[in-house]
């Protein structure tokens, strides 16, 4: 098939594009660690309270981890407790949050920790706070009619 | 080729009774848009803070109402008004039986509307297009939404008899173009709405009726969006159809290549349904490697737009060089500025630029997590199908009811159809715009009005808010507009004759290889990426599964 | 239908539209994906 010479041109390019984008992206995922939020831990969606770490929200310092904080949430409808946390500036932080009802979504504005939180299934997602304020945590999949006052607060203080 | 043909027939008229077939899709399409749009028009108010719904409608409601009857609707019976026409002006008039079976699919897919709809106003079913479990809808919502897709089937076929009906009257020869991609369009349709179809039929409607008690909310999910992706191209690839073959002739040009036209459409057919893990690229459960996985099949999807730009911009220039036009620009000028079924497809073309941009940035994996369900999204789509795709549609509507109806488009109504497309234009500058920056800051998609416990971050969101109200309420004049124009072609216009047209391949093109064609080879490597980028995902999916959830009913 | 060996249409135009087509999406993608490297 004949294929106009700027047209070769043009496809290479593209081509060449996307192949940097993906491998721009692959590395970052596969050699740095920096993977879209991917837990695969399972949970009993009607005990979420009574199971570790979840009968327990909040935040926990924790020693010998890749991580200083860990902070836990239990999202449902239309709550998320804890309603407030506060973590130092500069400490890495896992979250780690489920739902114990519908799907709810994870998003702390500005920032780029964005998670679906599905019945059953523990989301999970690790980051160093390198900005001071305060963050507003929202519920960003809808839950039902209160799914606009869902809300909680990261606060990050020097 | 039918080229010849034509010339001497002078242009080809579509039956009347395969026009009323095609018209009555079309009917319901733009009820769809005057209602779907009557409520985008109420969002945007809400979202503002200046305005509260009366009588206990929710905004989830009308948020359903309008993501259903624009998203679904509107869509799939244009498309389908469209297709049905454009098979029967190129492959030929239906037969009896194939026109009775596109019946039989449209009051099928009627019916599952119109019984999804009553169950919505009844607010049983504030559930949004999506229909995430385990948000539990009444079970005649879920019925409904499978009539739908059971109705688009049947139509499909119909359409596609005629296809293999012309294949068998004219061996070893390439079919009519359109009606090639009409038939791309139905078989991608076809393989991934039987991914939606498993998931109401065998997920959502036994545990809506109380025969399950619980469902295994990732499947569901992973169906819908191994469905929801190729939807958005089911949308487009009508797009691209009156661009790749009805636009040159409007312009007086050619189609700057068949085979390469073929070519595109058939990528579009591996590549768009093996790409749905893009819309989970945040969800637990799946391993990152096959969103990955997934994420390089979506960026391969970009190469037939990017052959499509080409080729778009190539019978463009050709055409105006033909006319005279000189320098390396200067075959801009000698375009149809003034010819609305030029025009405002062409707006939509343009659209698709920063569409398609955005597109790859929402694909690109982790960067995902700057815009998940963020407003940004909705802006995004706002380009591609509620801007590339629906002014398209409107500039075909602009050829196709007149053809269909015996009458002419006016020259006042073409002029009208331009400040149309410009109108629309402000408005989505102004509405997608400001949803695309205000997303980046965080704020969320299909949300009420909420200061978010007085927040800061939000109090910021306002104004981009209100810029959106603005920008809505432009494009709902937009819709007021076309649906002038739309029910003058329908019912007012001066008798006459309108073409249906259909360009000429270039001379300068290559014969189309015949192996573009053989449907063998492609559904087969159409359905191994299939099976390569979902089995394991998804028997892992099913082996981990968590307890299942039973339904809850929160609006 | 076509005859070998033709000249291949002008099409610099067409070329330096798509030339745009990509600029536009290469500069738009690493601006967000500095977004993304420069939030927590």
């Amino acid at each position: 098939m004949h294929i106009h010479k700027y047209e070769k041109w043009w496809l290479t390019l593209g081509a060449t594009s996307l192949v940097v984008f993906l491998i721009i992206v692959g590395i970052s995922a596969f050699h740095y660690g920096s993977h879209p939020p991917s837990a695969k831990v399972y949970i009993d969606p009607e005990r979420v309270d009574e199971i570790a770490p979840f009968n327990n929200p909040g935040v926990h310092k924790v020693e010998g981890k890749d991580w200083d904080y860990e902070v836990v949430f239990v999202a449902s409808a239309f709550y998320y407790n804890p309603p407030e946390i506060e973590v130092p500036f500069g400490s890495t932080v896992k979250f780690i949050a489920t739902t114990k009802d519908v799907v709810h979504g994870f998003q702390v504005a500005g920032t780029n920790i964005n998670m679906m939180l599905e019945p059953g299934y523990v989301s999970e997602y690790v980051t160093t706070v390198d900005k001071a304020g305060e963050f507003l945590i929202l519920c960003n999949e809808y839950c039902g009619v209160g799914h606009s006052t869902m809300t909680s607060m990261l606060k990050v203080v020097e | 080729m039918t080229t010849v043909t034509e010339k001497a027939k002078g242009f080809i008229q579509v039956d009347k009774r395969d026009a009323k077939l095609a018209l009555a899709h079309i009917y319901v399409a733009f009820i769809a848009l005057f209602i779907g749009g009557l409520c985008g028009l109420l969002q945007v108010l809400v979202r503002s803070g200046q305005f509260t719904l009366p009588w206990g409608i929710t905004y989830y409601q009308i948020l359903t109402v309008h993501g259903v009857l624009l998203g679904l609707i509107l869509t799939t019976y244009f498309i389908f008004g469209f297709q049905i026409a454009a098979v029967s002006r190129t492959a030929g008039t239906l037969t009896d039986k194939q026109r009775s079976i596109g019946w039989i699919g449209f009051w099928t897919m009627t019916a599952g509307t119109v019984a999804a709809s009553i169950m919505v106003l009844l607010n049983e079913a504030s559930v949004l297009y999506t229909f995430y479990a385990p948000l539990q809808a009444h079970w005649i919502f879920y019925v409904g939404m499978a009539l739908v897709v059971v109705g688009s089937w049947i139509g499909g076929i119909a359409q596609i008899m005629k296809y293999v009906e012309w294949r068998k009257a004219n061996p070893g020869q390439p079919s009519p173009l359109i009606t090639f991609m009409v038939v791309v369009n139905l078989a991608m349709w076809i393989i991934c709405s039987l991914g939606v179809a498993v998931e109401v039929v065998f997920q959502l409607i036994p545990w809506s009726l109380g025969w399950v008690d619980k469902i295994d909310v990732l499947l569901s999910r992973t169906l819908f969006w191994y469905f929801g992706h190729p939807l958005v191209y089911f949308w487009l690839l009508p797009a691209y159809m009156v661009w790749y073959v009805v636009i040159p002739k409007i312009i007086g040009g050619k189609i700057f290549s068949d085979a390469l036209a073929r070519l595109s459409f058939m990528l579009f057919l591996i590549f768009s349904i093996p790409v749905g893990f893009h819309h989970q690229l945040t969800e637990p459960g799946i391993d990152s490697f096959w969103k990955y996985l997934q994420v390089v099949l979506t960026m391969m999807v970009v190469i037939p737009s990017l052959l499509t730009a080409f080729s778009l911009f190539a019978s463009f220039e050709i055409r105006g060089r033909e006319l005279g036009a000189k320098g390396v620009f200067g075959w801009f000028k000698k375009l149809p500025w003034k010819d609305a079924r030029f025009v405002v497809p062409f707006i939509g073309m343009a659209a698709f630029i920063p569409a398609g941009a955005g597109g790859i940035i929402n694909a690109s994996h982790q960067m995902n997590q700057i815009i998940h369900n963020t407003i940004w999204v909705t802006g995004h789509f706002h380009l591609t199908l509620a801007t590339t795709v629906v002014l398209t549609f409107f500039g075909a509507a602009y050829w196709l009811i007149p053809h269909l109806t015996g009458r002419i488009l006016t020259k006042q109504m073409n002029h009208l159809a331009i400040i149309q497309a410009i109108v629309w234009t402000v408005g989505m500058s102004i509405m997608s715009g400001a949803m695309h920056i205000v997303g980046l800051f965080g704020a969320p998609r299909r949300s009420d009005f909420s200061t978010y416990g007085g927040s800061e971050q939000a109090a910021d969101w306002i104004p981009y808010q209100i810029a959106q109200a603005v920008g809505g309420t432009i494009l709902f004049i937009g819709i007021i507009l076309v649906l002038y124009i739309v029910a003058h072609l329908l019912w007012f216009a001066p008798k006459g004759k309108t073409e249906f047209p259909i360009g000429e391949v270039s001379e300068h093109a290559e014969k189309t290889p015949m192996v573009l064609e053989n449907w063998k080879i492609w559904l087969t490597i159409c359905i191994l990426l299939i099976l390569f980028a979902y089995t394991i995902p998804v028997i892992d999916m099913i082996q981990n599964a968590p307890p299942g959830s039973k339904g809850y009913k929160l609006w | 239908m076509s005859k070998k060996q033709e000249k291949e249409p002008e099409l610099k135009g067409t070329l330096y539209s798509v030339l745009f087509i990509g600029t536009f999406i290469l500069v738009t993608w690493f601006m967000a994906f500095y977004l993304f490297i420069d939030r927590f």
